[in-house]
């Protein structure tokens, strides 16, 4: 009984515990996913706008050099050279004729030094001029990014477009266009005065305000090998750190990327998490205490409660045990009063007013002497010391005199005793435990199951196995209470039990009885009335 | 400790004030500078195919009123990394305010801080409230690292807001760093320069201190014509300062253009000491501006075809255009340089140009240095001072034989550097004679 019930507020404590630990684990988690989730979309979705201002820089600059006239009139080197030199984001200019040829820088010369740096830098694109010259530029190689590919970037409009090539692992870039007299004239752009530009369209540092602020977030523009150009944004990443998200630029800037870092904290990182995890470990905490404060006091009432019923059992047994003394002498002398009223009778019948009273006294000392047998057998059963003490007797016998000593109470209320008996061989048995159940079953028939008017009682004997069957006319016990009636202080709470006294323990203790017996107490399935089956094994005679 | 390349430089830089001074008074009247040709040898010797050197001079003339200078569009960019904590930055910000005060109403200012991130403190603006501009710059404080190139970039943008051709467009960087976030290399930072030249924005770089890479810094200057300090204590920064602003308070003229076309028979070798474009027969080359009172120059080396005794051969003809300040209308102005052949060898050496040669021995001595420098780099501590020692010899003879105090100094000077090879000075002599160098070769006035 104690450790389960131990066991059972431990449960009660901890499942429910567990249960919302899990759960809250799992919120936590998933609202941590969530703000990292919703931070990397933002987070994208800026990058997705600063690519925007990129592209836009980048076609506004091709709108400029798209058919200008100082670069497609031009008619000679000196004009073409003149054009580089006042054009910021100009490094050279390459013009092939309609077969591919070179015209500019003069193939022949005299060629400045700065263009002579270009054909050499340019080597890739003259080698490949296929890619400028032939009416359909090859598709557009995006992943150029990576590797060092070359990628001709037609655009929309046929007639101009983007090489990309990689000098000394340098992006280097080249729009070309188309002239209506059929002279492709390309202009390498300078990547570094194209990046100045770019920087001066992206987004400031944030720095200066950033400072003493949460640091939230950092981004940057990486070049094809990953090395930072320019970045801004309160946040100072580690060396080595992940980026949270990047996107790669447009073409012909496709192998620049853009990275934003954050700091754990603002992904749903420290931050959320830690008064995620702090908030639940609380809750928890004080859902521990609640439950342990009402399993404690649970616990409590619970021992009190047994506390209590052991006292009140202990009492009671004490009381019991004072009373049987002095019962017993009453019972003696009222049974020898008796049996001498009974010899002086006589003939005449003597007081038969006395005797009468006299053998209410004997059977009310009876009832009262089993009461106390069944209160100290139970208290004995409850101290574990319930013992059989095992004699060699003739069941039938024993049920008899049981029988016998109910016969007035039985008479009283109409109830006709029918004896079936057929264990006249002793075997060895506790005759007082024999006694007391067949006490029991009958006393309970004398409370509940006199309208019947009829009890029978039978024996049976198959070896050492005694079968004792009591079956009354009565109400009878429904069928879902079969197993509770034997449960101590269990008495049926409707009509069965009204108005009649009892202690309660009467069945439990035939049970315990014929249990100690190796045997068993049920209800046995009857037309009428409630039929009770009590087998004990007995132990043959050697 | 004070440095003996200063001394001597100061020394040097008066004495090209005073000659200015002497040489620029007829040009007053004539606009806003003067061009000079002028070959090294007006009398070659005949038969021989040799070498002469012609040198394009234009020389601001002092400004009459200082009303009618050029407005100033400056973009003041400082490095606010971690290292610039402390004096540096006190210094620095005192310099550039006091320097701000300097600036009238027509000027514009904008300010440009640096670390790891860029920020404008102060976008465009005209200087009239100069309060508000020393305000942007008493902001700054220490931070990251060295985004050197965003600052400059950024620093452009804001001039390029109110960019015009009459006025001076300038970006002022002050770093004391290595550039460590985005791009670094001395080719990145060139062709940044480069490409703000052609939109007349001129880089001035002040290095300051002992940490920064004084290749990057000289490039960047010298491919946007700006200027270039190298200034090794922050106390000197106020001095610095002021020196850059009587710079850009004197401009005269902007957006220079120099073509020098050389008929059959000659051939433009190479331009010593600046970037210029030679294709062919034709040189041309860029300035962002002229300075009130200074000669700037460019120097070609060329090859004449032997001929007759008696001949007479046009060198080249110089055209240049500029926009003057005052008026703010385009100059066009033209030269020419010829030469006689003599059969007398005496009679050539007779008649050397001593201005054009004096500033040939300087440029080629300024070349025999940076080569100097070269090998010093590769760790040839021995060669490099049998170089500079070479080198001072070059300078002692010709300084001799001119009587030029100028070229003296710059022997002392190699020899000074020679005794500086070792590791400890090393750093700092570095940055001292590319300084020097870039001092040389675009006159810099300071």
């Amino acid at each position: 009984m104690r450790p389960r019930l131990a066991t059972a507020l431990a449960a009660m404590v901890l499942v429910p515990l567990g249960l919302l630990a899990w759960l809250g684990a799992w919120l936590v988690a998933s609202q941590e996913r969530l703000v990292r989730q919703s931070f990397e979309e933002l987070a994208l979705a800026q990058l997705q706008d600063v690519r925007g201002v990129v592209q836009g820089a980048v076609e506004e600059r091709e709108r400029r050099l798209l058919g200008a006239p100082e670069l497609l009139g031009a008619d000679g080197a000196e004009p073409l050279r003149a054009f580089v030199r006042r054009s910021p984001l100009v490094r050279a200019v390459l013009v092939l004729d309609p077969e591919g040829r070179l015209l500019h820088p003069p193939p022949r010369g005299p060629r400045t030094r700065q263009e002579d740096d270009f054909l050499l830098r340019a080597k890739p694109l003259l080698e490949d001029r296929s890619a400028l010259t032939s009416p359909a530029a090859p598709p557009d190689l995006e992943g150029a990014a990576a590797t060092r590919r070359k990628a001709a970037v037609p655009a929309a409009r046929p007639g101009h477009g983007w090489y990309v090539w990689y000098q000394a692992s340098d992006l280097a870039l080249l729009f070309w266009q188309r002239a209506p007299d059929g002279r492709v004239v390309g202009v390498e752009i300078d990547r570094d005065r194209l990046l100045a530009d770019l920087i001066g369209r992206l987004p400031e540092g944030g720095g200066l305000d950033g400072r003493g602020e949460r640091a939230q977030a950092a981004y940057a523009l990486l070049d094809a090998r990953g090395e930072l150009l320019y970045r801004w944004g309160p946040y100072r990443p580690e060396a080595g750190e992940n980026p949270v998200a990047r996107l790669g630029l447009a073409p012909p800037l496709g192998a620049w990327q853009l990275v934003v870092f954050a700091p754990q904290a603002s992904l749903g990182g420290e931050g959320v998490r830690r008064s995620g995890w702090l908030a639940l470990g609380l809750g928890l905490l004080a859902l521990a205490l609640a439950l342990g404060g009402l399993a404690a006091l649970l616990h409590r009432e619970h021992t009190r409660g047994l506390r209590l019923a052991e006292q009140r059992v202990s009492f009671v047994n004490q009381v019991s045990h004072e009373l049987k003394t002095p019962l017993t002498n009453i019972r003696m002398y009222a049974e020898l009063l008796e049996a001498r009223l009974e010899a002086e009778a006589g003939e005449d019948g003597g007081d038969a007013e006395a005797r009468r009273y006299l053998g209410v006294v004997v059977t009310e000392g009876q009832r009262l002497s089993r009461l106390i047998d069944n209160v100290l057998t139970f208290g004995r059963q409850q101290r574990g010391a319930l013992r059989l003490r095992l004699a060699q007797v003739a069941p039938d016998e024993v049920v008899l005199r049981a029988v016998d000593g109910f016969r007035p109470a039985l008479a009283e209320r109409g109830v006709a005793v029918e004896l079936g008996l057929g264990a006249p061989q002793a075997v060895w048995l506790d005759a007082d435990a024999l006694t007391q159940i067949v006490d029991n079953l009958l006393s309970n028939v004398e409370k509940y199951g006199a309208r019947g008017g009829r009890v029978q009682v039978g024996t049976r004997l198959e070896g050492a196995l005694l079968t004792l069957t009591v079956a009354d006319q009565g109400p009878g016990i429904p069928a879902g209470d079969r197993e509770r009636v034997f449960a101590p202080f269990e008495r049926l709470a409707d009509g069965v039990t009204e108005g009649a006294a009892g202690t309660g323990i009467g069945l439990a203790i035939v049970r315990e009885l014929a249990r100690l017996h190796g045997g068993d107490a049920r209800v046995a399935p009857s037309e009428r009335g409630a039929a009770f089956e009590v087998t004990l094994q007995g132990r043959l005679l050697p | 400790m004070r440095n003996p390349w200063k001394r001597s430089l100061s020394l040097a830089v008066a004495l090209v004030l005073a000659a200015g001074l002497l040489g620029a008074a007829p040009a007053l009247a004539s606009g806003p500078a003067e061009l000079k040709v002028a070959v090294s040898q007006p009398v070659l010797e005949a038969g021989k195919r040799q070498v002469a050197y012609l040198k394009v001079a234009l020389v601001g003339a002092p400004l009459a009123v200082a009303t009618a200078r050029a407005p100033i569009n400056l973009a003041i960019v400082i490095d606010r990394s971690g290292s610039m904590s402390g004096a540096k930055l006190t210094h620095a910000k005192d310099a550039a305010i006091q320097a701000v005060y300097r600036l009238g109403p027509q000027d514009i200012v904008s300010v440009v801080a640096y670390d790891h991130n860029v920020d404008v403190l102060l976008p465009s603006t005209r200087a009239t409230d100069k309060t508000e501009i020393a305000r942007a710059i008493q902001r700054l404080q220490p931070g990251g690292s060295t985004a050197l190139y965003g600052g400059v970039s950024r620093g452009a943008q804001e001039v390029r807001k109110f960019l015009a051709d009459n006025q001076v467009n300038r970006v002022l960087l002050l770093s004391d760093g290595l550039a460590n976030v985005g791009p670094s290399s001395v080719e990145s930072l060139g062709a940044l320069g480069a490409s703000l030249a052609k939109e007349g924005i001129s880089v001035t770089t002040l290095g300051l201190g002992l940490g920064y890479n004084e290749d990057l810094m000289v490039q960047l200057a010298r491919m946007s014509d700006g200027n270039h300090a190298f200034v090794e204590h922050p106390s000197q920064l106020a001095q610095i300062f002021q020196y850059e602003f009587g710079d850009l308070l004197s401009v005269v003229a902007t957006d220079v253009e120099v073509q020098i076309a050389c008929p059959r028979g000659v051939r433009p070798l190479r331009v010593l000491g600046r970037d210029a474009e030679v294709a062919g027969q034709v040189v041309t080359t860029r300035l962002s501006q002229l300075y009130g009172k200074q000669e700037k120059y460019i120097l070609v080396e060329v090859e004449v075809d032997p001929q007759e005794a008696g001949a007479r051969l046009e060198l080249a003809q110089v055209a240049a255009a500029f926009t003057g300040a005052a008026s703010r209308t385009r100059v066009s102005l033209r030269g020419q340089a010829a030469v006689a052949f003599s059969a007398s060898a005496d009679e050539a050496r007779r008649s050397v140009d001593r201005d054009v040669t004096v500033a040939a021995v300087e440029m080629i001595a300024n070349e025999n240095n940076k080569r100097a420098l070269t090998l010093r780099d590769q760790g040839q501590v021995d060669q490099a001072r049998a170089a500079l020692l070479e080198n001072e010899r070059y300078l002692n003879d010709h300084a001799a034989r001119f009587n030029s105090v100028r070229l003296q100094e710059q022997g002392k000077m190699n020899r000074n550097a020679s005794d500086n090879l070792d590791d400890a000075s090393w750093n700092k002599n570095r940055k001292s004679l590319r300084k020097f160098q870039y001092e040389l070769d675009s006159q810099q006035s300071y």
